[in-house]
């Protein structure tokens, strides 16, 4: 007789759907109500617009790296980016640019950073972690060379404005973050370039025999990926009126996990902006939680690591069931 | 007492009964055909045997006991091994390594007992009579070859159940011989075979009785004598069919596409010929011929070295398949798994995925046009499925096919250029298909066709182009068309010289 349980090897399967499903929303919402049970300060509107706040700059750099993950790719030069842009962008000011000339000069090397990772991926043929992996270098490399290793403080207000302004009591970072999502997920889910993202994620041959500019969209998915580094690091600086050749060392590694915790898959195709958001939140709120908490930093780290590889984990799970 | 006995099996995917009260007994050497349309429930049937799937009711008998198959290893501990419509081997191992998947021969430090592969990988591959080294990688091998690993893989274990989904839907018949000739050897050491193909001459020829299912019901089985085909194809699709290449009389016009001196390096050489509208040219040649990589010069998938082209007059040189299907030149692909289709996504995201500009404004896709296009391509293609937004991996394999097919024709296309369009469809399906194509080139489309199944060729081309070694052989006109004739020619038995 048939028996009614299901196959036993499939527990571990369910769990990497269950997440695939709606697991960073659970999450989300499980460690909110845990942290709001255990600190009063936390459900506070205060400690939310810091939890927003501090996850500004993560989150932005994490809506590129969606593009980015979803189509299969990585881009682990982020953090390098963000640094050079808004150091390239204080050098000019040092010099006598106005704060808009800063912000444009910020945004222009973030994408040209882009568009060379882009430009190895898709015409010299090399593999994304390899390309960026080199660029992560080279671009903190540069940061210290045209800085000489010091940081340079105090810049215009026009620029400090994206880092350090308020509008009705909403610091402008969370309203550019919050502003971005929304475009972003507007481009991913309902435009030709977002479609077209997935389909090089889901099945780069069939994509191509389908007409679809393989090449072409995995570029301009770097150079998005870039220009947002540049808006990230304009946001960074503002907000400490200085910039620091060794700002943003290791964002690459929370950029991504915000991308994998919410939901996205490393094997391309799967993804949203929505799981995205949650998914930086997530790692936001943990911080902020375990802080409220008083739990050492390290111990924060830990925690946060233990977070990512669950994510990774059913990932890789629910990618082995479909071979 | 019967080998196996499956009873009253039922099987429910969410609004979907793919299999209802279905029940079987398969004897020891015995080879039990299964037949039925795309979705009947072939598949699903056969991963409930293989333990892939869970089924809802019935109960299993193996062997005169009563067993539970939970779990893939359950199955293949008793001896039932299951060759799936997809391959499972790993192209980037070895042959021996593909052959021991999941359980090498191990010492005991857990090494593998090298000396052990080798020589049973060795007799294996003589039971499936293939001539390759086990050391060679699986990629390097051709589809045929990798069908018979397969099957050499099931016999790594010690098997009395041998099931295959459809192992021909990509052979040639020199290929299916063979597949066979392993077939008879197992059957005579009494192995006990479950065979599934859309296939009937290959149905009629290999197995001992014939079991046909219909919306996961059981219409009937009876040995195969006292079957006759039409009887079968009635059973399968519930009406008769009267003719299985339709060809409708559509008058020949103007030339659409003409290629001249086209070359691929060695591949193709020098190749020449035409295609008017309303007609439909099939291309014709044994694997290495070059008719692929013709096809795929034509299609912008590959840049000629040689030679040129126009369309309706006009020179035409794609440059990637996008500047194909923006000339109207439309292409499916044989391989829908690898190159055609996007598993995961919905049926209405693969539907649109060549025509996005056209459903779009300023770069944003219109939902509701997308939505409109979709359901319209169900109901033409006829595809059996829950609704728009269900994945294509949920769809039974023909009806993948079907969409595939759908998106290509939805860019408009004026020369089609089909690789195997009807691989893993069913009879019935294939005569739409046909239809189809029919209507296609009544509309004054021009047709490129390649088929593994030479009937297919000779059913619905009007001429048939056939190369061999790179070179063109013959332009054969419909009224000389034959079997030997087109064999002869793309065997290098007749015209031009022989090697
Ligand atoms: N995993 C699944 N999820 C949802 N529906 C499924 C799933 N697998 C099969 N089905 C549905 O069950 C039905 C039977 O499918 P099955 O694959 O058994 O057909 P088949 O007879 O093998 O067809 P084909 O000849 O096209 O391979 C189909 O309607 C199919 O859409
Ligand atoms: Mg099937």
């Amino acid at each position: 007789m048939t028996a009614i349980s299901q196959p036993k090897s499939s527990a571990m399967n369910t769990l990497g759907n269950i997440w695939r499903k709606g697991g960073v929303l659970i999450a989300f919402t499980v460690l909110s109500g845990v942290f709001a049970v255990l600190s009063p300060r936390f459900l506070t509107i205060d400690n939310w617009l810091n939890v927003l706040l501090q996850t500004s700059t993560i989150g932005i750099v994490a809506i590129g790296m969606t593009f980015v993950i979803v189509t299969a790719g990585i881009d682990l030069s982020v953090g390098s980016t963000v640094a050079l842009s808004g150091m390239v962008a204080a050098v000019a000011m040092r010099a006598g640019s106005p704060g808009l000339i800063g912000i444009l000069v910020a945004l222009t090397v973030g994408g040209l950073v882009g568009l060379f990772n882009g430009f190895s991926i898709t015409k010299l043929g090399v593999t994304p972690f390899i390309a960026t992996l080199a660029t992560l270098a080279m671009g903190r490399g540069l940061t210290l060379a045209v800085s000489n290793g010091q940081t340079i403080f105090s810049f215009p207000d026009s620029y400090n404005y994206l880092g350090e302004g308020e509008i009705a009591g909403i610091p402008v970072p969370v309203i550019v973050l919050l502003l971005a999502f929304i475009v972003a997920h507007f481009v991913l889910s309902r435009t030709v370039f977002g479609h077209g993202v997935y389909a090089v994620g889901g099945n780069r041959e069939a994509a191509r025999l389908a007409g679809i500019h393989t090449g072409r969209t995995e570029l301009l998915v770097y150079v998005i990926g870039g220009v947002l580094c540049g808006l990230s690091g304009i946001i960074l600086m503002g907000r400490l009126d200085a910039a620091l050749p060794t700002s943003a060392t290791g964002l690459e590694l929370n950029a991504i996990a915000a991308v994998v915790i919410g939901g996205a898959s490393l094997f391309g195709g799967k993804g949203t902006m929505f799981g995205t958001l949650l998914g930086a939140l997530t790692i936001g709120v943990l911080a902020n939680g375990l802080n409220l908490l008083n739990v050492s930093p390290f111990w924060t780290q830990f925690i946060q690591g233990a977070v990512i590889f669950v994510a990774v984990l059913s990932d890789s799970l629910s990618q082995r069931k479909k071979n | 007492m019967p080998l196996l006995t499956m009873t009253n099996i039922s099987k429910r995917f969410g609004a979907v009964q793919a299999l209802q009260d279905v029940s079987l007994t398969l004897d020891a050497g015995e080879v039990l055909g299964i037949v039925g349309e795309n979705g009947a429930g072939k598949s699903t049937l056969i991963k409930i045997l293989g333990g892939a799937y869970f089924s809802d009711t019935g109960s299993i008998v193996f062997d005169g006991e009563s067993i539970t198959i939970d779990h893939p290893e359950y199955s293949l501990s008793r001896g039932i091994s299951v060759i799936y419509q997809e391959l499972s081997l790993v192209p980037e191992l070895s042959v021996a390594e593909n052959l021991f998947l999941g359980h090498m021969p191990r010492n005991v430090l857990g090494g593998i007992k090298h000396n052990e592969v080798m020589q049973r990988s060795r007799t294996l591959l003589e039971r499936i009579q293939l001539d390759v080294s086990p050391r060679q990688r699986l990629a390097d091998l051709r589809i045929d070859a990798r069908q018979l690993v397969e099957v050499g893989k099931a016999l790594s274990r010690d098997v009395r159940v041998l099931v295959m989904d459809e192992p021909t839907s990509s052979l040639n018949e020199k290929e299916v011989q063979h597949l066979f000739s392993v077939v008879r050897n197992l059957k005579a050491e009494g192995v006990a075979v479950i065979y599934i193909s859309h296939h009937l001459e290959e149905v009629f020829e290999i197995c001992d009785r014939v079991m046909v299912l219909r919306d996961g019901k059981e219409v009937d089985t009876r040995p195969t004598t006292e079957w006759t085909p039409t009887q079968i194809v009635e059973a399968m699709v519930d009406r008769p069919i009267e003719d299985f290449y339709p060809k409708a009389n559509v008058p020949i016009g103007d030339v659409v596409f003409r290629a001249d001196g086209l070359s691929l390096n060695d591949r193709v050489q020098n190749v020449s010929f035409d295609i008017r509208a309303g007609e439909i040219v099939g291309l014709g040649g044994l694997p290495g011929s070059g008719i692929i990589e013709t096809a795929q010069i034509i299609a912008g998938i590959r840049r000629a070295t040689g030679g040129t082209m126009t369309l309706q007059g006009q020179p035409y040189h794609p440059q990637s398949p996008h500047s194909a299907i923006q000339s109207q030149v439309g292409y499916v692909p044989e391989d829908r798994k690898e190159q055609g289709l996007f598993l995961e996504f919905s049926i209405r995201r693969n539907i649109a995925l060549s025509i996005l500009s056209k459903l779009s404004k300023f770069g944003v896709v219109n939902n509701k046009s997308t939505e409109a296009i979709a359901q319209k391509a169900i109901v033409d293609y006829k595809i059996k499925a829950a609704g728009t937004g269900a994945p294509v991996k949920s769809l039974s394999g023909g009806n993948q096919q079907k969409v595939l097919l759908a998106r290509v024709g939805q860019s408009d296309p004026i020369l089609m250029i089909m690789n195997d369009p009807t691989r893993g469809i069913d009879v019935g399906a294939k005569v739409e298909v046909y239809e189809r194509i029919g209507e296609f080139v009544q509309q004054g489309g021009a047709v490129l066709l390649l088929s593994s199944e030479l009937p297919e060729l000779i059913g619905i081309s009007d001429r048939i182009v056939v190369l061999r070694n790179g070179q063109k052989i013959a332009d054969i006109p419909r009224n000389e068309f034959s079997q030997n004739v087109i064999m002869s020619y793309a065997a290098g038995t007749s015209g031009g010289n022989n090697e």
